[in-house]
């Protein structure tokens, strides 16, 4: 029997587990299909930043003071930026505006993570969920403008008005429905492997990003989880990989085992569970992630964050606004692209400003020289009294560009 | 029970209170139950007369609502009140256009079972609004940890539940009283008569409503409402302590009054009525009530808004329910269904219908003294000779400032002169 939902949201990710809850806040019951079925894994850095707690406390302030989530996390407190030399910079994350209390980032691993939404799904009663129903391909009625759903065996499951594809990036229907293209320079994999005893952080509530020349324009970084284990991870843009030929495998344990530094952390570390790996779709270029019928949310639209490898934060926000949009065109029964278009707008508005510094580096970065060189400038700042605090600012302000173009902004970083 | 389904807002009541709250809701793209006890089309004693600022809010929900033909076609424009004094002079009170809005009528006249029905057409086709029929809630249960609502129907089955309820049922309904504060005060209360006629037309004013005043009647009167299909709502609304204290059988008054009224006699000379009389109870808005607590906000009659001087209750349920839906709105975006973040909605209610109230609540003291009635009679009657009192008397409805009018030396000279 063919379903029939008004809107429908595929892949029960953060973006479309958020869009699902965002609506529910709404009163709107949505269909919420998935591949899989909750608790299931996921690669990825298992870091939850700041702009996705602040969701979280949207959608219930209670669940985020829930025992169910706080006792499964490490709240995360700065970054660790380990430069060449051996040196390191200390850059603390501001507090959340007006949420103080909560943490600006925590590290917990998807499968947990990802769980806690889907508790809080199956609470509300509200939502429709479909598991283990993977979409295979679609149709679409020319006169009616609505979809058809086929299942795997390419049955016509569901009938629906609106689609929040939230796939992630490796489904096809982002490419298919959406314009979701894979071109190796806006592409980046990462490989990440669990493990223990990873040992003397100096900082045991921060994450850790090492730099090297070998990973440029990336590096590797370690994300403490509470309870001992740590996710570590690479990540390096596609067409990278494929230009010098690089092994991601190869270069993760080449890093482990010469890098000065790690090489003693990892000494009596214990791998847990075996390395895997993903690609992700970096918002180093502006998609459209939206047209007639259906928008994209998360790494399906293309959202990731080449500097800090984020796409949770992203997700959920791009979800919360498709889950507005999609209430407002079902008031108005127009799912249009010119009436979805608005959605594209508030998703950018709302990202970019984590997006741009990725989007003003990317063109340099697959250059042989310009890596090298913000090697080069990393060393040299570590030597400075004002880095840490520069870096701060430049790592959690709104406007990046504008501190990038400001001499002093430099001038004060070397003072 | 589990079979209760869930709704983050219900709205109980399909009148224009609760079917504004629901259409407001929807349009900001927020889903809601709206729940009733019967099924459109319905009929409810009423004085079917939809003024200005109700035409407003249907205006501000969607700008071409009010030229929907399946609303024009079936209203009367109504340009302004006939007031037959007790020695039987009468009064033009001309209606004033609304203020931006001159293309739409003032004031129109329309079977509520008609004005009702219209506006559940628009809801039935929004996918936002869920409609569950002849569905009386006659218990309720609210979770003390979770605030949530569990409401009951006749059968004591759970219906659903839910975190913020709309009472929008009318003052008769128990939730008002039960979930509400809403008390049954005689001084704050009429009660309302009303029947519908053929041939009682007046030929000289077609478009226009008229009160009839008599004595015996204050303070209420009897008003004739034409239809555009030569039916016409008669009705007869007195307060409820000067109804018992007098004695007074209501339906025996009706029928009275045409007998003692000087023009009313020759005017239902060859009337015929249609169906029998029907009576409602109405709860004043002559005592500001609050009208929102943990949970629940009242709107309409629930919240006891009707006006004494114009008997008018369908704008004050139709802003109302817009505001609620405004509240419930900003509710659900701040996950604070609490009784202080509910708050803002009376604020917002009164601070919008108290231009409207505020005669009634300035007057209503003396409204139940003999001897302050009497001498307003003969007011009325002596006003009436005055060329002065038309404009006067309408610019006392249309201010916004009744209190500083009347306390005005000036306004009483200009309506004598």
């Amino acid at each position: 029997m063919v379903k029939y939902s008004a809107i429908t949201i595929i892949g029960a990710g953060p973006a479309g587990q958020v869009a699902s809850l965002f609506l529910a806040k709404k009163g709107i019951k949505a269909l919420l299909v998935d591949k899989g079925e909750h608790p299931r894994v996921k690669a990825c850095a298992d870091i939850v930043g700041g702009q996705a707690v602040r969701i979280l406390h949207e959608i219930d302030p209670e669940l985020v003071m829930d025992e169910d989530f706080t006792k499964q996390y490490q709240a995360i407190k700065g970054t660790l930026l380990h430069t060449p030399n051996g040196k390191s910079l200390n850059v603390p994350f501001v507090k959340l505006k007006n949420i103080e209390h909560l943490p600006t980032c925590i590290a917990m691993p998807r499968i947990e993570f990802d769980n806690v939404l889907h508790k809080k799904i199956i609470a509300t009663g509200m939502i429709d969920y479909l598991p283990n129903t993977a979409i295979s391909n679609w149709q679409k009625d020319d006169s009616t403008k609505e979809w058809l759903l086929l299942d795997a065996k390419k049955e016509p499951i569901i009938r629906t008005k609106l689609l929040i594809i939230a796939t992630g990036s490796s489904a096809s229907l982002p490419f298919t429905v959406g314009n979701l293209e894979r071109e190796d320079k806006h592409n980046a994999l990462g490989i990440r492997g669990y493990f223990t005893n990873v040992t003397n952080s100096t900082l045991p509530d921060y994450g850790e990003m090492f730099f090297m020349e070998k990973l440029m324009p990336g590096g590797l970084y370690i994300g403490p989880f509470n309870n001992g284990l740590a996710n570590v991870n690479i990540v390096m843009r596609s067409d990278i990989v494929k230009k010098y030929g690089h092994n991601l495998n190869a270069l993760f344990w080449d890093a482990v085992n010469t890098h000065p530094i790690l090489k003693e952390r990892f000494k009596h570390a214990e791998q847990v569970g075996k390395l895997e790996g993903c690609a992700m779709q970096l918002g180093t270029k502006k998609r459209p992630i939206s047209g007639e019928g259906y928008m994209l949310a998360g790494d399906a639209g293309g959202l990731i964050d080449l500097i800090s490898g984020n796409g949770i934060p992203q997700a959920m926000i791009s979800g919360k606004i498709a889950a507005e949009q999609a209430a407002i065109a079902l008031a108005q029964n127009d799912f249009s692209a010119t009436m979805l278009k608005q959605y594209d707008n508030k998703v950018y508005k709302k990202i970019d400003n984590s997006l741009k510094l990725s989007r003003l580096m990317a063109p340099l970065m697959g250059s042989r020289f310009f890596p090298k060189l913000i090697l080069k400038w990393l060393n040299f700042i570590t030597t400075r009294k004002n880095a840490e605090q520069q870096m701060g600012l430049l790592l959690n302000t709104k406007t990046i560009t504008a501190h990038l173009l400001n001499p002093m902004f430099y001038w004060k970083f070397i003072r | 029970m589990s079979t209760a389904q869930k709704s983050v807002v219900t709205i109980v009541g399909a009148g224009p209170a609760g079917q504004m709250a629901a259409l407001f809701l929807a349009k900001q793209g927020v889903a809601s139950l709206l729940i009733d006890k019967g099924a459109h089309p319905r009929s409810k004693p009423c004085a079917d007369v939809v003024t200005g600022q109700a035409i407003r809010v249907l205006h501000e929900l969607d700008e071409n609502l009010p030229l929907d033909k399946a609303f024009t076609d079936k209203y009367l424009r109504i340009n302004g009140t006939l007031l037959h004094t007790p020695n039987g002079s009468q009064l033009d009170i001309a209606f004033l256009p609304l203020n931006k809005l001159e293309h739409l009528p003032t004031c129109i006249a329309m079977p509520r079972a008609d004005f009702d029905n219209w506006l559940h057409e628009k809801i039935v086709v929004s996918p936002l609004i869920e409609t569950l029929d002849n569905t009386a809630i006659t218990g309720w249960e609210k979770n003390t940890v979770t605030g949530e609502w569990t409401l009951f129907n006749t059968h004591k089955q759970a219906i659903v539940q839910s975190k913020l309820l709309i009472i929008a049922t009318g003052s008769s309904a128990s939730l008002a009283y039960t979930v509400g504060n809403l008390s049954k005060e005689d001084k704050h209360f009429a009660i309302g008569v009303r029947g519908y006629f053929k041939h009682v037309g007046n030929k000289d004013y077609p478009n226009h409503a008229e009160l009839f005043l008599h004595r015996k009647m204050m303070p209420g009167g009897f008003y004739i409402a034409p239809f555009n299909n030569g039916v016409a709502n008669v009705n007869v609304v007195m307060r409820s302590d000067v109804a018992k204290r007098n004695h007074i059988d209501l339906k025996q008054l009706f029928w009275e009054a045409i007998e003692l009224h000087p023009t009313l006699k020759e005017r239902f000379k060859s009337a015929e009525q249609i169906g029998k009389l029907e009576g409602g109870a109405l709860h004043l808005g002559t005592k500001t009530r609050p009208i929102s607590g943990d949970g629940y906000m009242l709107a309409g009659d629930a919240g006891g808004l009707i006006d004494l001087m114009s008997g008018n209750g369908i704008p004050q349920a139709m802003i109302s329910g817009k505001f609620a839906a405004f509240q419930a709105a900003k509710a659900i975006a701040s996950n604070d269904f609490s009784a202080a973040a509910l708050k803002a909605y009376d604020a917002n209610v009164y601070n919008k219908i108290n231009k409207d109230l505020k005669l009634g609540k300035l007057l209503s003291p003396f409204m139940g003294n003999d001897f302050i009635l009497n001498r307003a009679t003969n007011a009325i009657n002596f006003i009436a000779t005055r060329k002065g009192a038309q404009a006067q008397l309408s610019s006392l409805l249309y201010t916004k400032n009744v209190a500083t009018k009347l306390i005005n030396p000036m306004f009483y000279w200009k309506m004598l002169t």
